[in-house]
């Protein structure tokens, strides 16, 4: 055994410290000329000059002024900016021949300052204990010659060779009842034994002891212990000094609970802010979803004019884009957004007469030049909006007419000057028109489709966009066939009624 | 009797204490409280003429805040990966928990939980994806603490491959 009566004041001394510099608090012991009598924590992280007992410290502790001699038993200075720049707060507690004085940091609280003031008037107490405590009084336990560690809610404990542990104090009450066996010994403990946690932690411990001149201490963390039914946190320390392996276990209590509530807060927050983004999330795939039955039925209506297009055929073409879209590896967004952009590629026809978009037969030059004019008409109307959709749609129809050899039309615009989402549109467009059957026409087969269109790579398609197309020729098939009838009767009949109200419409 | 020790690995909120509650102490509470630090368990189970003992360490879920010690998981012999079905992302942390345990103890027996399926449909996880673990060897089972749904059987799943580990 190392301690056989009392603590050395140098022991004292390391524990405060190790305690104040856990707690993030550092103390100053001044008379009342202002003499340093003694000090612990770490003063200087906190902005504090580095000073020596029996150094007259009030010149650099200006915040002092006016507050020495004190009236009252704790006074309190809050958000005090030292000349290091530290915001500090300051307790002071009147200890009648001297003074003690505890420095937090500034990201203390009220719950802080609560446990700040606990902890100045604990180290009060011990120190007026100590001065107290003149006699050591045998009693066959090892002994302090005052309560410390029971002041501060630890156990001390030393490491023996053989693995067990002795204790330093005689049991406090708050571990009689959370290890109940460590009042049967004080030689040969085995904490490990009872605590599983401490057996994982002795692990670690062992590595710091092993080297008797390293100063580090190490902390297991918090766990959790049942006390008599009801929760307690604990935690354990590790540290040598002087070549003596120390534990310590102590209760957590309040820095416990204020940290768990902290944490708990926390977290409530991020789970509140998950379930709002979750909501948001599903409300906006519900507007989305809305946008797109809406657009689907207006181009629906408008197409309706053209004998050619069909609902399916316009829902084919957004699920043709999306599909080339991703494996472009556009995001999700982007991507949904050319699904139901693709559709409206051809909504400018609404603009055409019907005795050009209806004609059976082959146009002539000049009502094909009318014809032509359907993407500008497209354009104008999806123009001077915010909406990155409708900007994208606007780009469909104004490009989808054009050939990457710039042979197209409107504008003859070649290569990449033709907007991508346009280029996209151009190919699935014609794919789709091939593969499926009209009133002119019959419907040509898939392989025999995708062999005409590749004469058109780099002429009349970008070529790069084509192979693409091409590798993805199986999944484009699938959504063909998926969407091969006349689907949603929602749609079709969106477009019989337009139908009718256009068939009353007088021809001019 | 055998002794393991049991890590409780995932997110948090998914749900570990409560399972750990449930199975140990037949209980269940509506309220969240936050897990920090360390909660250990007891449990004896017989399977068979044979008797063990899980040593259960509910550890902190895993997040911006608390990272869950690697000495924590170290003498582990397996672990039950906990995620939430409704926030699928928690799936994700299970598995960069299950890295961390193999690390520390090399490829120890775990059973995958997906719990609170009491809210099936609120979930957001892809089943789907269930079909695929089980394909590669990983007992995945749907667990809910609130109605005490396979909670039993999750942990006797896991004991019954500790104990195959045991005898192998």
């Amino acid at each position: 055994m190392i301690f056989k009566a009392g603590y050395p004041e140098t022991v004292v001394d390391k524990i405060l410290q190790v305690t104040l510099q856990s707690n993030n608090f550092a103390y100053f012991a001044i008379d009342d000329q202002g003499q340093l009598l003694n000090h612990g924590g770490e003063l200087s992280s906190l902005g504090m000059p580095a000073w020596k007992p029996g150094q007259v410290i009030l010149d650099d502790a200006l915040f002092l002024s006016g507050y020495l001699p004190m009236s009252r038993d704790y006074e309190y200075i809050e958000s005090w900016e030292t000349n290091a720049g530290n915001i500090i707060d300051v307790h002071l507690f009147d200890d009648q021949d001297q003074t003690w004085i505890i420095l937090v940091d500034k990201t203390s609280d009220r719950e802080w300052e609560s446990s700040a003031r606990q902890s100045g008037n604990e180290l009060r107490l011990l120190k007026q204990r100590m001065q107290q405590s003149t006699d050591f009084v045998p009693d066959g336990e090892p002994h302090t010659q005052f309560d410390f560690f029971e002041s501060l809610n630890m156990m001390a404990l030393v490491a023996n060779e053989d693995g067990s542990f002795a204790r330093l104090e005689p049991v406090s009450d708050r571990f009689r009842s959370i290890y109940p066996e460590s009042t049967e010994t004080s030689q040969s403990l085995y904490p490990q034994r009872k605590f599983p946690f401490v057996e994982n932690f002795l692990v670690d411990a062992r590595e710091i002891w092993k080297d008797a001149g390293n100063p580090r201490r190490i902390r297991s963390g918090p766990w959790i212990e049942d006390d008599r039914g009801s929760e307690v946190a604990l935690e354990a320390i590790a540290l040598n000094w002087k070549g003596n392996n120390l534990l310590f276990l102590e209760v957590l209590d309040e820095g416990y609970h204020l940290n768990q509530s902290f944490l708990q807060i926390g977290r409530e927050g991020v789970l509140m802010n998950q379930v709002l983004e979750k909501e948001v999330r599903k409300q906006t795939l519900e507007i989305r979803a809305r946008e797109e039955e809406i657009a689907l039925r207006l181009v629906c209506a408008a197409d309706s004019r053209d004998d050619g297009e069909t609902g399916s055929h316009i829902r084919r073409l957004g699920l043709y884009s999306e599909l080339i879209a991703k494996h472009l590896g556009w995001n999700d967004a982007d991507a949904e957004e050319i699904r139901i952009a693709a559709p409206m590629h051809d909504i400018g026809k609404i603009g055409i007469p019907d005795h050009i978009l209806k004609k059976p037969g082959q146009l002539t030059e000049s009502e094909f030049d009318i014809m032509k004019l359907h993407p500008e008409i497209g354009a104008r109307i999806l123009s001077n909006s915010d909406s990155p959709l409708v900007q994208m749609a606007r780009d469909i129809c104004l490009g989808h007419h054009e050939k990457w050899d710039g042979s197209g039309y409107p504008y003859g615009l070649a290569g990449e000057k033709i907007p991508i989402s346009a280029r996209i549109v151009a190919i699935v467009d014609v794919f789709d028109a091939l593969i499926h059957r009209r009133v002119y026409k019959d419907e040509m087969p898939t392989d025999k489709a995708i062999l005409l269109m590749q004469e058109g790579r780099g002429l009349h398609f970008d070529p790069e966009l084509l192979d693409l197309f091409v590798k993805l020729k199986e999944q484009m098939t699938e959504i063909a066939f998926d969407y091969s009838n006349p689907i949603g009767d929602d749609l079709n009949e969106a477009a019989s009624i337009f139908n009718d109200i256009h068939l009353l419409r007088p021809k001019v | 009797m055998s002794k393991f020790k049991v890590c409780m690995l995932g997110a948090f909120a998914v749900g570990k204490t409560s399972l750990v509650q449930r199975y140990v102490h037949s209980i269940f509470s509506e309220k969240y409280q936050t897990t920090l630090g360390v909660k250990i368990d007891q449990k004896s189970l017989h399977l068979g003429d044979k008797t063990l003992e899980m040593i259960l360490w509910d550890l902190a879920g895993e997040d911006e805040f608390i990272n869950v010690r690697d000495s924590y998981l170290r003498g582990s012999s397996g672990g039950v990966l906990v995620a939430d079905g409704t926030r699928a992302e928690t799936l994700d942390i299970a598995f960069q928990l299950r890295d961390r345990l193999f690390a520390e103890v090399g490829q120890v027996p775990l059973i995958l939980v997906i719990n609170k399926s009491d809210l099936r449909d609120q979930w957001t996880i892809d089943t789907a994806q269930f079909e695929q673990l089980r394909e590669d060897g990983w007992q995945v089972l749907e667990t809910s603490a609130r109605d005490d749904s396979n909670v039993e059987a999750a942990f006797r799943a896991l004991a019954t491959r500790l104990l195959a580990m045991n005898s192998s």
